[in-house]
C-alpha cells in the first residue's frame, strides 16, 4: 500500500511536461562534460573549443555565432580564460540572452576554488598573466562538483520543472566523481610530495589535489617562449630537485620540453587538460583515468 | 506567521512532511523519523531564507523518493549532506584538497562563493587601450615626402557597456600632426532578429581592409587601392549602419546596410544636406573543415562627388582563405586574400580599377612572412596605374607587441619607381582586446 503510494507520488513527480532540450553553449569540451553529466537528455551541449585546442587561442569564427545565437545558456570557465575570443563572440551573436549578467551566462569561477590569485600588482612583464587567479580550476574533482552544482542550479532556475531531473543526476554524479576522486588519489598516493615541471601553470588544482609538488615551469610567463637562461636554471634545478616528470599540454610543441628532459633524464609526459584532447577521452572520468594511470607510470 | 503558512513558500515544508517518514519506510528503518524530521524542519528554517535553492533542494529529495530502488540507502545521508546550504561545510571544503591521506570525500563539497575580484571595482571605468605604431622608412623616390621615422597613427580605444541594450566604443586615432575620433559609436546589441545596429562615427563596411585597424593588419600600411580610392583615413563616417545574421545551411550570411552623412575626404562630398552616401555589403561565411574556412563578400558604396557633384559608385567583391590547424594554432596559420574594388563616376573617361592579393604565413610561433601585390588606377585619370608590390616579415615577442619590416617596390603609372624599406614597431598597453580574426 505505502509503496504504491511512493510510487503514485514517483509518477505524478515525473510527469513534468517535457519541454524542448535546454541549448546549453559551453566555452570549453570540460564544462560540456559536466554540463552532459547534469544535464542528461534534457539539455543539448554543444563546446565551442575543441578539447585539443589551447583554449586561451581560440579563433573566434563566424560559424560560432551559429551556434550561440541559438543558445539559452552560455557557460564560460571565466577569470580572462576567453578574454581573447569570447566577447566578440557573444556580441556578434545578436543574442542578448546570453550576455554577461543575465541568467544566460554562468561564469563558473564564481563557484569554485581558485588558487594562484596574485597578491601583488601584476603587470605583462609577467607576460599573458592570469591576472584573477588560475582558470585551469577544473582539473580537480573537488571543482568538478562544484562546477556540477552550480550547473544545476542553473539549469533548475531556466527549466523549473525538470530540477528534481537535475538534482538527480548531480548526486549521482557527485558519487561517482567520489568513488572515482578515491580511485585516483590511491593510484597517486604512492607519489605523493613528488616534484613536477609542467609547461604552462596548468596543473595547480590538480597537484594541489594530490599532493604533487611543482616546483616550476617550462614556460614561466605565459605567451612569452622560455629564454635560454630561463631554460637552463631549469635545467639546474630538475638536477638539483630531481624531478623526474615534465607535464606538456597536447597544444604545445614538444622540442622544448624534449631537450630539458634529455639534459635532466627526465621523462616528458602528455597531459591532457581537457575532453576531448585524445581520442577515447570522452568525458570527464576518462580524462582524469587517462592522466593519473600516465602520470603514476612516469613517476614510477 | 499564520499569513505566511499558506504562503508558497511553505509548500515544500509540507511536501516534506509528507515525504520524510515515507523516505524513512522506503529505506525500511523508522528508529529516527522524529529526530530526522526534527532536523530537517531546522534546515528547512535555513533554507528558507536561500528561497532561490528551496525548490531544488525539495525536489531533490521528491526524486529520491522516485529513485528510492536505485539509490542506496546508506548514500541516502551522505547525499545530503552533499546539498548546498549547509555553511558548516565551507570549513570542510578548505580541508577537502589538501593532501588527503584520509579518504579525501568530496561529498562535503559545496560551491565557494568567490568574492568579487578586484576587477569588478572598475566594472564603470571603459575598456581603455592604447596601441603605439612607430614607423621608419628609407629609400624610394616617394612622390610623397615622409619622415624617416615617424609616430604613425596610433590608436587609443574606449569601450564599455552603456547599458542592457548597448555598447559604447571609441578609437582616436593621434599622429605627429592631428589628434582624430577615427570611429565613435553606440553599438545596439539587444535588437530582435538577429539585427545589430550602429549609430555615430565609423568605418563603413565595405570588403575585407577598409572596417579593420592599422593594428590587425599583416603590413605596415594599407594597399594602393584602399589609399587611392578611399583616402588616408578610409572610408569612414558619421552614420547608421544596420545589419542582420542570416544562417544558411553550412554558410552563415551577413547582411549590412548603412546611410552616412556623405562626405568623406577626397571621395565623397554633399552637394547639398540629402547627398547622403550609401553603403551596402553581403557576406558568406563557411567552414571548410575544422582548420579551415572561406569568406566571400560583394560590397557596394554610392555618394556624391566632391566639385562635379555627379555620382560616384564603388563596386567590390573579396575573397578569403584562412587556415589554422586547431591543435597547433599557435604555431602555423596562413591565410589568404584578394579583393577588387571598381569606381564608377558620373562624367568618368573610364570605371578605374584597383585589387590587392596578399599571402600571410605563420611558420613559428612568434613568426609571420607575408606577401602582396596591389595596384590601382587613378579615378581621374584611369589610364594611368599605380602598381606595388611588398614582402613582409614580421616577429611576435608576445601578443602585445611586434617588429616588422616591409620591403616595398611602386611602379607609379607616371613614371616614378621606389624601393622603400620600412620598419614598424607596435606595441600595445591596457585592456586585453580581442585577437584579431
Ligand atoms: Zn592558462
Amino acid at each position: 500500500m505505502k509503496r504504491t503510494l511512493v510510487l503514485a507520488l514517483a509518477l505524478v513527480a515525473g510527469s513534468v511536461a517535457q519541454a524542448e532540450p535546454l541549448n546549453v553553449v559551453t566555452t570549453t569540451s570540460d564544462l560540456a562534460s559536466i554540463a552532459r553529466e547534469v544535464g542528461g537528455d534534457r539539455v543539448a551541449v554543444e563546446s565551442i573549443a575543441r578539447g585539443y585546442q589551447d583554449p586561451h587561442f581560440v579563433e573566434a569564427k563566424p560559424s560560432f555565432l551559429l551556434q550561440l545565437r541559438k543558445a539559452e545558456l552560455l557557460a564560460v570557465v571565466g577569470l580572462e580564460l576567453e578574454i581573447g575570443w569570447l566577447p566578440p563572440l557573444i556580441e556578434q551573436s545578436r543574442n542578448s540572452e546570453v550576455r554577461p549578467g543575465t541568467d544566460g551566462y554562468l561564469d563558473l569561477s564564481a563557484g569554485v576554488e581558485i588558487l594562484d590569485r596574485p597578491s601583488a600588482k601584476v603587470d605583462r612583464s609577467m607576460g599573458d598573466i592570469h591576472a584573477s587567479g588560475n582558470p585551469h580550476y577544473w582539473l580537480e574533482p573537488g571543482n568538478a562538483v562544484r562546477i556540477a552544482i552550480q550547473f544545476r542550479d542553473r539549469f533548475a532556475k531556466l527549466r523549473p520543472a525538470e530540477a528534481p531531473y537535475f538534482t538527480a543526476r548531480l548526486n549521482e554524479f557527485k558519487v561517482r566523481a567520489n568513488d572515482a576522486n578515491k580511485r585516483w588519489t590511491e593510484a597517486l598516493a604512492p607519489y605523493k610530495g613528488a616534484k613536477i615541471v609542467t609547461y604552462h601553470r596548468s596543473w595547480s588544482n590538480f597537484a594541489r589535489r594530490y599532493g604533487l609538488d611543482v616546483v616550476d615551469f617550462v614556460e614561466p610567463k605565459p605567451g612569452v617562449p622560455p629564454s635560454p637562461s630561463h631554460l637552463f636554471e631549469l635545467v639546474q634545478s630538475m638536477k638539483e630537485q630531481k624531478v623526474k616528470v615534465i607535464l606538456v599540454e597536447p597544444y604545445f610543441d614538444l622540442k622544448t620540453p624534449n631537450s630539458v628532459a634529455q639534459k635532466t633524464g627526465a621523462k616528458v609526459i602528455v597531459m591532457y587538460p581537457s575532453v576531448g584532447g585524445a581520442p577515447g577521452l570522452d568525458d570527464y572520468f576518462k580524462l582524469f583515468d587517462r592522466n593519473v594511470s600516465a602520470l603514476a607510470e612516469g613517476l614510477r | 506567521m499564520l499569513k505566511a503558512l499558506f504562503s508558497e513558500r511553505l509548500m515544500p515544508l509540507v511536501i516534506l512532511v509528507v515525504l520524510v517518514p515515507l523516505v524513512a519506510f522506503a529505506q525500511g528503518s523508522d528508529a529516527d523519523v522524529a529526530s530526522r524530521l526534527e532536523a530537517l524542519t531546522l534546515r528547512l528554517e535555513a533554507l528558507d531564507r536561500e528561497s532561490g535553492a528551496i525548490r531544488a533542494e525539495i525536489d531533490a529529495l521528491r526524486s529520491l523518493v522516485a529513485g528510492a530502488a536505485s539509490v542506496p540507502a546508506d548514500d541516502l545521508t551522505q547525499i545530503e549532506g552533499a546539498l548546498p546550504a549547509a555553511t558548516e561545510d565551507l570549513t570542510k571544503i578548505d580541508a577537502v584538497p589538501a593532501p588527503a591521506a584520509s579518504d579525501g570525500s568530496l561529498a562535503g563539497v559545496d560551491v565557494i562563493e568567490n568574492a568579487p575580484s578586484a576587477a569588478v571595482s572598475k566594472i564603470f571605468n571603459p575598456d581603455i587601450a592604447i596601441i603605439g605604431n612607430v614607423v621608419a622608412h628609407a629609400g624610394g623616390d616617394n612622390p610623397e615626402e615622409r619622415d624617416a621615422i615617424a609616430l604613425q597613427e596610433s590608436e587609443l580605444s574606449l569601450e564599455a557597456a552603456v547599458d542592457p541594450y548597448a555598447k559604447a566604443k571609441f578609437f582616436i586615432g593621434y599622429s605627429d600632426e592631428e589628434v582624430a575620433v577615427e570611429e565613435g559609436y553606440i553599438q545596439f546589441v539587444a535588437l530582435p532578429w538577429d539585427l545589430s545596429a550602429k549609430v555615430g562615427k565609423m568605418k563603413a563596411s565595405f570588403g575585407k581592409f577598409n572596417p579593420t585597424h592599422f593594428h590587425t593588419w599583416s603590413t605596415t600600411d594599407a594597399p594602393l587601392v584602399n589609399a587611392t580610392f578611399f583616402g588616408e583615413e578610409g572610408l569612414a563616417d558619421s552614420g547608421v549602419s544596420v545589419s542582420k545574421l542570416i544562417p544558411a545551411g553550412a554558410f552563415l550570411v551577413e547582411a549590412t546596410a548603412e546611410a552616412f552623412r556623405g562626405s568623406v575626404e577626397g571621395v565623397f562630398e554633399p552637394g547639398r544636406s540629402s547627398d547622403l552616401f550609401y553603403d551596402a555589403r553581403l557576406r558568406a561565411y563557411r567552414d571548410l573543415t575544422e582548420n579551415s574556412n572561406i569568406d566571400v563578400g560583394a560590397s557596394f558604396a554610392t555618394g556624391t562627388l566632391p566639385e562635379t557633384g555627379g555620382s560616384s559608385r564603388f563596386t567590390g567583391i573579396d575573397v578569403s582563405y584562412r587556415w589554422k590547424p586547431l591543435s597547433r594554432a599557435i604555431y602555423r596559420s596562413f591565410l589568404a586574400r584578394g579583393e577588387l574594388i571598381v569606381n564608377d563616376r558620373d562624367g568618368g573617361p573610364d570605371s578605374a580599377v584597383g585589387y590587392y592579393a596578399s599571402a600571410d604565413y605563420q611558420f613559428a610561433r612568434r613568426w609571420l612572412a607575408g606577401a602582396r601585390i596591389d595596384g590601382v588606377d587613378r579615378p581621374d585619370d584611369p589610364s594611368i596605374t599605380d602598381r606595388g608590390q611588398s614582402l613582409m616579415l614580421t616577429f611576435r615577442p608576445s601578443e602585445f607587441s611586434l617588429i616588422r619590416g616591409q620591403y616595398r617596390r611602386t611602379d607609379y603609372g607616371d613614371g616614378f619607381e621606389a624601393d622603400e624599406f620600412l620598419l614598424q614597431f607596435q606595441f600595445g598597453i591596457g585592456a586585453h582586446g580581442a585577437h584579431p580574426f
